[in-house]
């Protein structure tokens, strides 16, 4: 057990190390002892919220994952697969179309309607993906890719209907950090976290989901609520995501593979070690997405795809042959 | 004209509701200005330069501010669909300018850390006028603005008089060609069309720009095409793309290129307006002209 | 204690739409038996698996778990009393054997630290199933014997006297169907833990269970001493299929062979 007191000693140096990393590189050089009141704003007011945003979101988006790769026993479910993310735009662009949310006006309440269409396209999902005795992967991941190109048409389609006024859209779904501010955090920070706790809490309960359905409910596991509670909480998480930095893909499927690939699969580590390697990845990705090209901001999609996706397919070249 | 929404005095600054019906307070002394679009630039540029702090990489004018750009007297902050917050912070502005609700994303963060942040989003002669006019009255430029913009409309009367009493041509306007992007309704571009004498053949459609498909263009059969500059080598293979040479006025020749710019949301709209006037109302030329000979 | 049943059925029915899947069957098991549950496929084996686990609930009927109502039971505390193992699952997550069986200790925390008590009877499930040497070794590499053995480890951690099985000796070799059911023959004698197990070969259910309990088409066709119930008429009532007996050694077992179908 000597492995796991150094992952507990290392988790909280990462992270600090990468919240220094995430404060002190931006395009204003800021000087920690002679700091003005600029200075101060600049640090205090729009980096700190913004790399906060980018450790939430991409511990969120990671833990999102995770979840549904436990919940569906399936190392290749995820947000964007399952086409939850694209329910959750299809919900923040339904509230804008329609005029009952604003992401100017009011943060929190296009995050709720991107909540309510992640959900919406969870149980299509369920609904299309699901036969008696359980979920068939190769169903489940084709009606994930069905329901969510045809959620994204939806949007698309919204896009055309509003013109110029949905042009905010466009941006609210490119993703990224660079208009990150405290309103647009506290709705991440409020939730993110709570929803990180309780799926780590109930961790066991999805360890003997792994095993199926009947051998989890013989050994005293509520499954049905426990499913759905995992189904919501992984909405929850994608949809604040998305409405946090818009769609940021691929963190949910190569963030868990690789935690479990270095340090096993019981969800009890995988979950809290998942959500902070998201974090860390995604505010790293962060900050080289606004110095590479400085002063211009890439898109931090692109940083994470480039990054991350070389590693993933490197590990699943070298991966002994017990992926499944 | 009832163009200054009454300001409201407050300790040392005026409040008003901008283009996007936000109420926006914004102190009467304002020596430090940042645009986050390339038109603003040019307007606050053309009042008083100086007090331009920070511009976007596509500010070309007028003169003056590349210039200034050049020597680093102007920061670049951005390019109309990003914006370095940061940077912004930095220069400690008066004044944010920025567009419609594109540019919102920025605005609001901007707005929530106590800044004033002002959105010109004119949508014709009447919307540009009155945004100048704020501006010349927030730079304490009244005097300037108001010369402008005289100016402005004697030419624009001009070229609307010789329009006048003229069968309107009716004018495609590709902004892209693969697809094919045109104007709509709600666009700058459809009034400027309009306000130089002729009709946008697709002036119904809602959208500010969107696609449409060749069938409907053939079908709408304009009497003058206009394309952008860099779209010349694509209209060198028109005689060879189907459905095209069924078009009136690519039978006829007449098609003209204008260039980006001409089009902007500028108080100098005039330039680009004239280019247009003169583009409709050309004698129609018989046969198929090589684009460099329309330039 | 050993006067109650281990599991006593009375009247059992249970069936959705109009289709009966059980139909009225009763029967009591005594604790420490092994039982061999034989009949055709789709005969209901697994639908009474599920009703005897309490995961379904007889539309009609009851079933009594160790003198106690099975529906009355806490999901958890049913978990203490009876364990399952189901048919291989696929699993594609590199989990440990270690980790799979601390699974079986859900009903007695499941939450936080191990306790001491867990750790003991983790490696005491791994002994009894002949899977210690297998401890550190991840599931999804294990060949299907092995995995076998760790199922039933997992089932044993929960420390549960009545243990249910779905075909575990399905895809095995002979040595391992042999091992497999030769522990679970041990946990009978040894610790008079009752196990339930859904079996094909008749004549693997001859040499190791007590009883045979047959179904088919949802009723029971017969339940009784293997001796007595698996027999060449049963057998052909229940399977259609042609064996000849051929007694053994001992009194007890006897041993079932095809007949040659090309001979007349």
């Amino acid at each position: 057990m000597n492995r796991q007191r150094l992952h507990v000693w290392l988790i909280p140096a990462c992270i600090l190390a990468v919240v220094v990393i995430g404060l002190s590189i931006g395009p204003v050089p800021i000087s920690l002892f002679a700091m003005s009141a600029t200075d101060k704003e600049i640090l205090f007011n729009l980096r700190l919220p913004r790399v906060l945003s980018a450790f939430l979101v991409g511990g969120g988006l990671a833990l999102a994952g995770a979840i549904f790769q436990g919940l569906f026993r399936n190392p290749i479910a995820d947000s964007y697969l399952l086409g939850v993310s694209s329910g959750a735009s299809l919900g923040a662009a339904a509230a804008i179309v329609f005029k009952l949310a604003s992401p100017l006006a009011n943060f929190a309440a296009v995050s709720v309607f991107a909540f309510g269409g992640s959900l919406g396209a969870l149980a299509l999902v369920f609904y299309f993906g699901h036969r008696q005795g359980g979920f068939s992967i190769f169903r489940l991941l084709l009606s994930g890719l069905g329901v969510g190109l045809f959620l994204s048409s939806l949007v698309a389609i919204f896009m055309l209907m509003a013109g110029e006024e949905l042009k905010a859209l466009i941006f609210f779904f490119l993703g990224g950090f660079s208009s990150s501010s405290w309103d647009t955090t506290w709705v991440s920070l409020a939730c993110i976290p709570l929803a990180a706790l309780i799926s780590c809490y109930f961790a066991p309960e999805l360890n003997l989901l792994l095993l199926g359905e009947e051998t989890a409910r013989s050994s005293g596991v509520r499954t049905g609520r426990i499913q759905l509670l995992y189904a919501v909480l992984a909405a929850l998480l994608t949809s604040i995501s998305v409405s946090v930095a818009g769609l940021i893909g691929f963190i949910g499927l190569i963030v868990p593979h690789m935690i479990r690939l270095c340090f096993g699969a019981d969800h009890r580590t995988l979950f809290p070690l998942t959500f902070f390697s998201g974090g860390i990845f995604l505010v790293l990705c962060d900050a080289a997405a606004r110095t590479v090209m400085a002063p211009a901001e890439l898109p931090v999609g692109i940083v994470t795809s480039l990054v991350g996706v070389p590693i993933f397919l490197y590990l699943i070249r070298n991966e002994a042959g017990d992926l499944g | 004209m009832a163009l200054l929404r009454a300001p409201v005095v407050v300790a040392g600054e005026r409040s008003f509701v901008d283009d996007l019906g936000f109420t926006v307070s914004v102190k009467r002394d304002i020596r430090r200005v940042v645009s986050l679009v390339p038109t603003n630039s040019e307007m606050v540029c053309l009042l008083d330069c100086r007090r331009l702090k920070g511009g976007t990489r596509y500010d070309f004018f007028p003169e003056e501010l590349v210039s200034r750009i050049e020597r680093k007297q102007t920061e670049i902050v951005g390019g109309g669909f990003d914006a370095n917050l940061e940077k912004i912070v930095q220069l400690q502005p008066d004044l944010i300018l920025t567009n419609g609700p594109t540019q919102q994303r920025f605005a609001v963060p901007l707005k929530n850390l106590g800044y004033s942040v002002v959105s010109l989003w004119p949508r014709d002669m009447d919307g540009l006028v009155k945004d100048f006019l704020l501006l010349g009255e927030l730079l304490g430029q009244e005097r300037k603005a108001q010369s402008f913009i005289r100016e402005m409309q004697q030419r624009f009367q001009t070229i609307v008089s010789k329009a006048k009493n003229k069968p309107k041509p009716r004018a495609y306007l590709q902004m892209w060609t693969e697809p094919l992007i045109t104007v709509g309704r709600t666009s700058f571009t459809d009034w400027l069309v309009s306000a130089a004498g002729g009709v946008n053949i697709f002036g119904d459609m809602s959208f500010d720009s969107g696609q449409i498909g060749l069938e409907s263009l053939i079908q709408r059969n304009p009497q003058v095409l206009i394309f952008l500059a860099e779209q010349a080598s694509f209209v060198k293979t028109l005689p060879r793309r189907p459905g095209w040479s069924s078009i009136r006025g690519v039978r006829a020749g007449h098609f003209c290129f204008i260039d980006e710019p001409d089009i902007r949301r500028s108080i100098m709209f005039v330039d680009g307006l004239a280019k247009l006037h003169n583009c409709l109302f050309r004698e129609a030329v018989t046969g198929q002209r090589l684009p460099s000979e329309f330039k | 204690m050993e006067a109650t049943h281990a599991l006593d059925v009375r009247n059992v029915s249970f069936g959705y739409n109009g289709g009966l899947l059980l139909n009225n069957l009763s029967f009591a098991i005594a604790a420490g038996e092994l039982i061999a549950l034989i009949g055709p496929n789709g005969s209901g084996k697994t639908t009474l698996l599920k009703i005897l686990l309490g995961l379904l609930a007889p539309n009609s009927g009851t079933v009594t778990l160790r003198g106690q109502s099975l529906s009355s039971y806490q999901p958890r505390e049913r978990a203490k009393t009876i364990a399952y193992v189901s048919q291989q699952p696929a699993l594609s997550f590199p989990l440990t054997v270690c980790e799979l069986v601390s699974l079986g200790r859900y009903p007695h925390g499941g939450r936080g630290r191990q306790s001491a008590a867990d750790t003991v009877a983790i490696t005491d499930a791994l002994e009894r199933s002949a899977a210690s040497d297998l401890r550190d070794r991840r599931f999804n590499t294990l060949s299907g014997g092995e995995k076998q053995k760790v199922l039933i480890a997992r089932a044993l951690a929960q420390s549960a006297r009545v243990l249910l099985l779905d075909e575990p000796t399905l895809h095995l070799d002979l040595k391992f169907q042999l091992q497999i059911l030769a522990a679970l023959k041990r946990l009978c004698v040894d610790e008079r833990i009752t196990v339930i197990t859904v079996l094909h070969d008749v004549n693997l259910a001859s040499l190791f269970a007590d009883q045979a309990l047959l179904l088919s088409g949802g009723a029971l066709r017969g339940f009784g001493p293997v001796t007595e119930v698996v027999n060449e008429a049963s057998i052909k009532a229940l399977l259609d299929v042609d064996l000849t007996a051929i007694a053994g050694t001992d009194s007890r077992p006897r041993y079932f062979v095809p007949r040659d179908p090309f001979s007349k």
